[in-house]
């Protein structure tokens, strides 16, 4: 039961310096020192992320919540 | 036909790649540079599922590298992959080894899913030379007075199986081995679980992917509270014991 990474409305936004359609691809985050890998929708020109307010609220939150936790 | 156990899970495997635990090789590497283990010596992996480390030892530190586990389907997927590689099918608790064959046995993120973990280490300890290293990491309870509740939970994963440090020390000490370093590296265990997120959505939808039954929430809640850990723990063989 995979979550997806990305909402199909993620990938109708243009990238607001490139103008390119933005697509899905691996990208690398850093938290506290803990980083890891993920599949967001991001520029294919100049690498800008689309953080969603859903992603930023749900996934983002809780594994800042984890990574907090002593 | 059992049901995977997580760790032969494909969606478990996309997330940790071929070495199915928390930092990959990461503490591999670290405990070979801790331990002397001389060029070219007898090394065993309990619990090598498809052979990361095996491969790892044979092919990049040049170890004669030997590895046994309990699941057929991950010895035939390694087999497959690295046809050359001495892989055997076996338990922890009866390896198919003599006496003092190794110098250093590797048992990573496997004791926690054992039946008996007290006995394996008594085999551990059988099987390596005196004054041989023993290497374990693994999951453990950083509130041992939670982890009472572990065992029960309706999952088919290594958490059900952490104690506390003392207890995990207790039973090396008990098979006749000296522990000579314990490391907590529990970052590496929450690097994974903020995949897990990533990948499932969130931590209770990973709960709920690996229960038989119960509600997700309250596993999550219970092994919180046992504030699970990750060690690296290094061991010889006291010879006195032994010889």
């Amino acid at each position: 039961m995979k979550s997806p990474h990305a909402r199909p409305d993620d990938l109708e936004w243009k990238c607001g310096r490139c103008n390119h359609e933005l697509v899905l691809g691996q990208v690398s985050v850093e938290y506290l020192g803990n980083r890891f890998t993920t599949e967001l929708a991001k520029c294919p020109n100049c690498g800008l992320i689309l953080v969603s307010e859903e992603l930023a609220l749900g996934k983002m939150a809780e594994v800042e919540q984890m990574l907090e936790d002593k | 036909m059992e049901p995977l156990t997580l760790y032969e899970s494909i969606e478990m495997r996309a997330v940790t790649g071929p070495a199915i635990r928390p930092g990959g090789l990461t503490l591999t590497e670290r405990a070979l540079d801790l331990c002397s283990i001389p060029d070219g010596a007898k090394v065993l992996d309990v619990g090598c599922g498809v052979g990361a480390t095996v491969e790892f030892l044979c092919q990049e530190r040049h170890y004669a590298a030997f590895g046994v586990d309990t699941s057929s389907l991950l010895l035939k997927e390694g087999m497959e992959s690295s046809p050359t590689l001495p892989l055997l099918q076996g338990t922890a608790e009866s390896l198919p080894f003599h006496e003092g064959s190794f110098s250093a046995l590797f048992c990573e993120c496997v004791l926690s899913l054992l039946p008996d973990p007290a006995s394996a280490l008594k085999e551990f300890a059988r099987v390596i030379h005196p004054e041989g290293w023993v290497i374990l990491s693994d999951v453990y309870a950083r509130t041992p007075g939670e982890a009472s509740i572990l065992p029960h939970l309706p999952v088919r994963c290594c958490i059900k199986g952490a104690v506390g440090m003392g207890q995990i020390i207790a039973w090396v000490v008990e098979s006749g081995l000296t522990v000579v370093t314990w490391e907590d590296h529990s970052t590496l265990l929450k690097q994974l679980a903020a995949q897990l997120i990533f990948s499932f959505g969130s931590l209770d939808a990973f709960w709920a992917s690996t229960c038989s039954d119960g509600d997700p929430g309250a596993i999550g809640a219970a092994v919180r509270r046992a504030r699970p850990g990750y060690y690296l723990l290094i061991a010889r063989r006291r010879e006195r014991d032994h010889g």
